[in-house]
Order: structure tokens, then C-alpha cells, then sequence
């Protein structure tokens, strides 16, 4: 049985319109967020590199642990931009659609690994402050930061892709049956 | 590929697909300028996509695979709906009309077989462009990525659907 009805054509429209759309859009979002993270990484190495040269102390772990999450951080929008940088159309259909699926995920597992290996960093500098000065608003706005991030992530995942997710999974399902 | 190899491989591809590129986009625009609009998308993709080209299956059926591909994925930009028009004068349309409709009734014929047709999912309406293109069930299945067995069952079905809709 067809998966798109009569009633659904509508669905089916804006699924194709907002495929392409929403992998662009991704596509440049990604390309920006690249390049500030590749301009942060070079100040946060020369900030190292000059604390390091003056004797190991403190600030020494907490910006090479800064170092540290903008490394993961370049490599998890490294792995995000592979998957929008070129959608090759020369595959069969069946695998465009898994495709599809897979780049529309909220997070694969090496994502998860690639964010983890950034937050711990972060969560160690932001201690590192808090035992040094005493205060605890670096903490407060890193935790709060996480939790804003993840919120408009996650709001930004259920209105873009999961919806192109879950239509590209009933193609799949109509191919395969 | 360097890109004197790549630019001479793509006219190649060209010259040879042109005709089942355009008679693709026909399925898909009825407008001139929303062929041409679909057309140039599909030389880009082609062009994007031939590094990706390994000669694992023939050109034409990759040639194919990256028309059908962006038709389904193409962002509409003239038409409102994932529409599918057919010609009077297409070659292989038996397949689809009733052997006893008279000539004078061919052209209501086929709006309204048209319109039927447009109600199914997009993935019937592919397989329905791919064949009346008069492509083997071998070569669909390639395009599609599905069995032989499983293309044979659903233009069975797609077939059977139309001509109950036809007949009521």
C-alpha cells in the first residue's frame, strides 16, 4: 500500500522541498562555526604555548584544557561537515534514503564520543577557575551555556531533520516492503 | 580524477544520456522552464557525483540513478506539486492504457490516468517514469537499490491499482 495518500501529498511535497533545503542550510551553518572554531583553536594554542614557556602552573592545565575540547570541537564539526559536504546522487535511491536517515540523526555514537571528549575538558577548565578564584560563575555559565546549547539543538533537530528523517524512513519502509 | 579527466568523462556521459536525461525532466516538468530548471540541477549533481563514480554499473543506469535521485529530491520551484505528465505520443503508454480506448478518447484517457497516477507515492511514480522508459527489471532494481522479485511485485501492484481506478 502506497504510504502516501491522497490527503498526505501535501506532506510528500514539503518533504522533498525541505530535504535539500535543510542539508544546505546545515551545510553552511556547519561552514561558519568551522572557521570560528579554527580561528579559537589558533589563540587558545598561543595562549598555551606562552603560559607553558613561563613555568607549569595552573592556568597552564586549564588552557590546555581549553586546547583540548577545541581539538574534539574541530574534529565533531569536522564530522558533521563530511556528512553534508557532497551528497552523491550516483548511489541507488535505497541508499540515498539511508543516507538521509543516518545524516538526520540527532547524534551518531562517535558524535556522542567527539562531545564528550570536548565537555570534559570544559567542565575541568571551568573547576580549575572555581578552585582558583573562588567563584563559581564560569561553572554556572559553562552548565548553563550546556543546557541552552543542547535545548536549541534539540529544538533545532525536531524541527529540521526529524521530520525528513522519519519521511525518508517511510520511503525506506515502502522500498523494502 | 584531475579536472581535464573529469570535464572530458562528463561531455562523454553527456552526449551519449542527453536524450534519457531529457526525457526525465519531461516526466517531471511540462513547463519549458521547469525542465530547464530540473535539467541543470542534474548536471550538477552528475558533475558532483562523478567523483563518487567507480564504473561498478553501467553509465546510463548511473545516469539514472542521478536523474531519478534529484527528481525526487528536487526543490520545486514552478510547480506546487510532485506532479508526473505523460505524452500521448509515448512509446511505451500501452502498458499503462486499456487496449480498447479509441484514439478520440486517448487524450481524456490519459488525464485522467494522469491524475491517478499523481495520487501515488513518489516511489511509484518513479518506478512508473522508469518504466516507460522501457528499462528491464534488472536495470530498476539497480536504479531503485530493491530485488528484481520486489520491482516485479510493485509495477505489478502499480499496474493493477491504476487499471481498478481506470475501470471504476
Amino acid at each position: 500500500m502506497s504510504i502516501f495518500t491522497h490527503k498526505s501529498n501535501n506532506l510528500e511535497h514539503n518533504f522533498i522541498d525541505k530535504l535539500k533545503k535543510t542539508d544546505r542550510k546545515h551545510s553552511i551553518i556547519i561552514k561558519i562555526v568551522s572557521v570560528i572554531f579554527t580561528l579559537n583553536s589558533v589563540v587558545f594554542i598561543q595562549y598555551t604555548y606562552q603560559h607553558v614557556s613561563d613555568g607549569i602552573q595552573m592556568e597552564d592545565i586549564s588552557s590546555f584544557m581549553l586546547m583540548i575540547a577545541t581539538v574534539f570541537g574541530i574534529l565533531l564539526i569536522w564530522d558533521t561537515f563530511q556528512k553534508f559536504r557532497q551528497i552523491d546522487y550516483g548511489q541507488s535511491t535505497i541508499l540515498l534514503m539511508k543516507a538521509c536517515v543516518d545524516r538526520h540523526r540527532f547524534a551518531s555514537r562517535k558524535q556522542i564520543y567527539l562531545l564528550v571528549g570536548m565537555v570534559i575538558p570544559l567542565l575541568i577548565f571551568s573547576s580549575l577557575i572555581y578552585k582558583n578564584t573562588g567563584s563559581s560563575s564560569s561553572l554556572i555559565s559553562f552548565l548553563t551555556g550546556a543546557a541552552i546549547g543542547s535545548m536549541v539543538a534539540m529544538f533545532i533537530w525536531n524541527r529540521d531533520s526529524k521530520p525528513l528523517r522519519e519521511h525518508a524512513k517511510k520511503v525506506l519502509n515502502e522500498l523494502e516492503a | 580524477m584531475n579536472h581535464k579527466k573529469k570535464e572530458s568523462l562528463f561531455y562523454e556521459i553527456l552526449e551519449s544520456n542527453d536524450d534519457k536525461i531529457k526525457r526525465i525532466c519531461h516526466y517531471y516538468y511540462r513547463d519549458p522552464e521547469g525542465r530547464k530548471d530540473i535539467y541543470q540541477e542534474v548536471m550538477t549533481n552528475i558533475w558532483n557525483s562523478l567523483d563518487h563514480f567507480r564504473g561498478d554499473a553501467a553509465v546510463s543506469t548511473w545516469v539514472y540513478r542521478v536523474t531519478v535521485n534529484t527528481a525526487l529530491t528536487h526543490v520545486r520551484k514552478v510547480s506546487k506539486e510532485n506532479q508526473l505528465f505523460l505524452r500521448k505520443e509515448q512509446e511505451n503508454l500501452s502498458e499503462l492504457i486499456h487496449p480498447e480506448e479509441e484514439s478520440w478518447q486517448l487524450e481524456d484517457y490519459i488525464t485522467q490516468l494522469e491524475c491517478e497516477i499523481n495520487q501515488l507515492s513518489m516511489i511509484d511514480k518513479m518506478l512508473i517514469t522508469l518504466m516507460l522508459e522501457k528499462l528491464s527489471m534488472e536495470e530498476i532494481s539497480n536504479i531503485v537499490g530493491i530485488g528484481v522479485s520486489n520491482v516485479r511485485v510493485k509495477i505489478h501492484r502499480i499496474k493493477e491499482t491504476l487499471r481498478k481506478k481506470m475501470i471504476s
